[in-house]
């Protein structure tokens, strides 16, 4: 299948008064048309640093892309104009983001605000239309069109979640990049929004990439996974490759150990001991080797190169020897 | 498109309404505000102009009575048609003045709150600049260099209050600018322009208007401090500084042709004072107190 977007070796770095911090250096990533991709990491893993990239829209001027090709339909969305990426926005692309309380401007009207996004985008559209397929939208994500005209105050955390997906179905994008969207929201509504997302995913045939460090989200939307460590992908892979399967990268490993499973009894969870390598010196080597527990002197000398089998990707020594994991 | 509505549901500005209402003072302000404007807007039938011009030596410093409710003055001008038609410049050019410093502050501090960095350091130690000149000595010096006259007036008026604005718009816009709902719109394409206009400003609105109110009593009392020294409306037009200063001379002998025109122009202070007072509480819910 083709590729809907393709990020190649992308570099970023932030200048800050302590000095630069590597927050991604040299990720691989690629979503298909329609697929839904889970990126998986610990805060400060460069998560949304790259969500943010795609768009265009690091903080400048302390963010800077140093290296690396974000292509979108074999575009590449850096070497784009403002004008141009400005018309990917939110029309190709969307974003929903972490907090629903805050992403919501308070002075707006909610139906003001979804309508907005068609102003924008849907220029030949006229007022009438505009507001019909506003009222469509809301109902689309389960709010009745009577709320209109409520201010997002008057709205739950789980509702303006959903307000903040009508807008960024609004245009119906190819791909929706939805950063950490169920992290503000208490479970049983993050169960429901993400069920509204699955299902919508499939009606407008978007592609997605979800942000989170919730495992089990990603277990249950995703139909691959990219494990995100440092700015690094460590594995990419099935859903099934990752979870299920029998081989994964040691991090992953960790990551699952910390996962309290109804189906083993244990005394206690095992968390991935140390903490995550300084965004501001970059190691020679793995980055993930002081933290290993089958770290060795080569791990922290030399940097693994990623191997696969089939669509799964490692970037591991311990998968050097072996002969089906091909470079 | 109709849209069903439940129940009643109050917007923003209703509720920032309701909670005016509530301050007794404020809505007094705002009377005593209709009051002048109204007086300002009807002044033609209150009172016919040829009374404001018409001298009349047999009628010469006539205290206050029912013919001449507010007296007449050295050369027998009915004061009470002079100071009502008086209102029109006070109010007009405070409340022009204040709207057109309004316009160009919320730009100039729009472009140095939303952009930051070296934008915002260029203008604003231009604005600091100005800003080391006090208000009124600025008027004073563009209003002497332009000349005498209402337009000259509102134009320097209008640049000696450009700064205050644009302080008070760059910080708040400053503020708003990381908001999230910024950055979303900005995820969706909206255009610098748009996004100022559009999600920042009406954010912005309540400190502005606060900021507003209070400047435009600054700038009725500036009106008429500039017109007293001769640098405002010329004089044979009734402006209330100019009144005054028309009239200084008498004022030991016939106090009320001072007292009255002095009067007017602290009932305006005071109105939009209390107004603005009145603004700051309701648009700041956290400052007014529990709800009643």
């Amino acid at each position: 299948m083709e590729d809907l977007l393709r990020i190649e070796n992308l570099h970023i770095s932030y200048r800050t008064m302590e000095g630069t911090v590597y927050a991604v250096n040299g990720v691989n990533l690629s979503v298909e048309k329609g697929e839904t991709l889970g990126l998986v990491g610990e805060t400060g893993a460069g998560k949304t640093t790259t969500a943010l990239s795609i768009l265009n829209l690091l903080p400048k001027p302390a963010a800077s892309v140093d290296q690396g090709r974000i292509l979108f339909q074999n575009r590449d969305l850096l070497a784009a104009s403002k004008r141009e990426i400005r018309k990917i926005r939110g029309d190709r692309i969307a974003m929903i983001f972490q907090d629903p309380m805050t992403s919501l401007n308070t002075s707006f009207r909610i139906g003001n605000q979804v309508a907005e996004v068609l102003r924008i985008h849907r220029k030949e559209l006229g007022k009438r239309e505009i507001e019909e397929r506003t009222a469509r939208l809301l109902e689309t994500v389960g709010i009745g069109r009577e709320r209109w005209d409520d201010y997002p105050h008057q709205l739950s955390g789980g509702m303006k979640q959903r307000v903040m997906i009508a807008m960024a179905l609004a245009c119906s994008p190819e791909l929706l990049l939805a950063d950490e969207p169920t992290t503000a929201l208490d479970v049983t509504i993050q169960a429901q929004v993400l069920q509204l997302m699955r299902h919508l995913k499939e009606e407008f045939g978007m592609a997605m990439m979800l942000i989170t460090h919730d495992l089990g989200v990603v277990a249950e939307n995703c139909e691959r996974v990219a494990v995100l460590y440092a700015g690094e992908v460590l594995e990419t892979g099935t859903a099934e490759e990752i979870f299920d399967g029998p081989v994964r990268h040691p991090y992953t490993e960790g990551l699952l150990g910390a996962i309290p499973s109804p189906d083993h009894k244990i005394s206690r969870l095992s968390p991935v001991a140390g903490q995550t390598p300084d965004p501001s010196k970059l190691l020679p080597g793995c980055v993930f080797a002081p933290r290993c527990p089958h770290c060795s002197k080569r791990c922290l000398e030399d940097k693994p190169k990623e191997r696969q089998r089939g669509g799964h990707r490692i970037k591991c020594h311990l998968f050097a020897d072996k002969a089906e994991w091909r470079e | 498109m109709k849209r069903g509505r439940p129940f009643r549901k109050r917007g923003r500005w209703q509720a920032v309404w309701r909670r005016f209402c509530r301050n007794r003072l404020a809505v007094a302000g705002l009377v005593l505000l209709l009051f002048l404007i109204g007086a300002a807007v009807f002044a033609p039938a209150i009172a016919d102009y040829e009374r404001v011009i018409h001298q009349d030596s047999a009628n010469r410093l006539i205290a206050p009575c029912a013919a001449y409710p507010f007296g007449t003055d050295a050369y027998g001008r009915d004061l009470f048609a002079r100071v009502i038609w008086g209102s029109r410049y006070s109010l007009s050019l405070g409340i022009g003045s204040v709207l057109a410093a309004m316009l160009a502050g919320a730009v100039i501090g729009s472009a140095a709150g939303f952009y930051g960095g070296r934008t915002d350091s260029m203008i604003m130690r231009l604005i600091d600049m100005i800003m080391a000149i006090p208000g009124t000595l600025l008027a004073i010096t563009i209003a002497a260099a332009l000349g005498t006259g209402v337009g000259n007036l509102m134009i320097a008026m209008s640049i000696s209050q450009i700064p205050t604005f644009a302080r008070v718009v760059r910080s708040v816009v400053w503020t708003i600018a990381s908001e999230d709902y910024v950055e979303a719109a900005k995820t969706y394409g909206s255009k610098t322009a748009r996004l100022i206009t559009r999600q920042i400003w009406p954010n912005a609105l309540g400190p502005l208007i606060v900021q507003a109110s209070l400047s435009m009593a600054q700038a009725v009392l500036t009106i008429s401090s500039l017109s007293f020294i001769g640098l405002g409306i010329p004089a044979p037009s009734p402006e209330w500084g100019t009144i005054l200063a028309e009239n200084k001379s008498y004022m030991r002998m016939y106090g009320y042709l001072c007292t009255i025109p002095g009067f007017a122009i602290l009932l305006s202070v005071i109105a939009l004072n209390l107004i603005g007072d009145g603004l700051r509480d309701a648009l700041d819910p956290k400052l007014s107190g529990p709800v009643r």
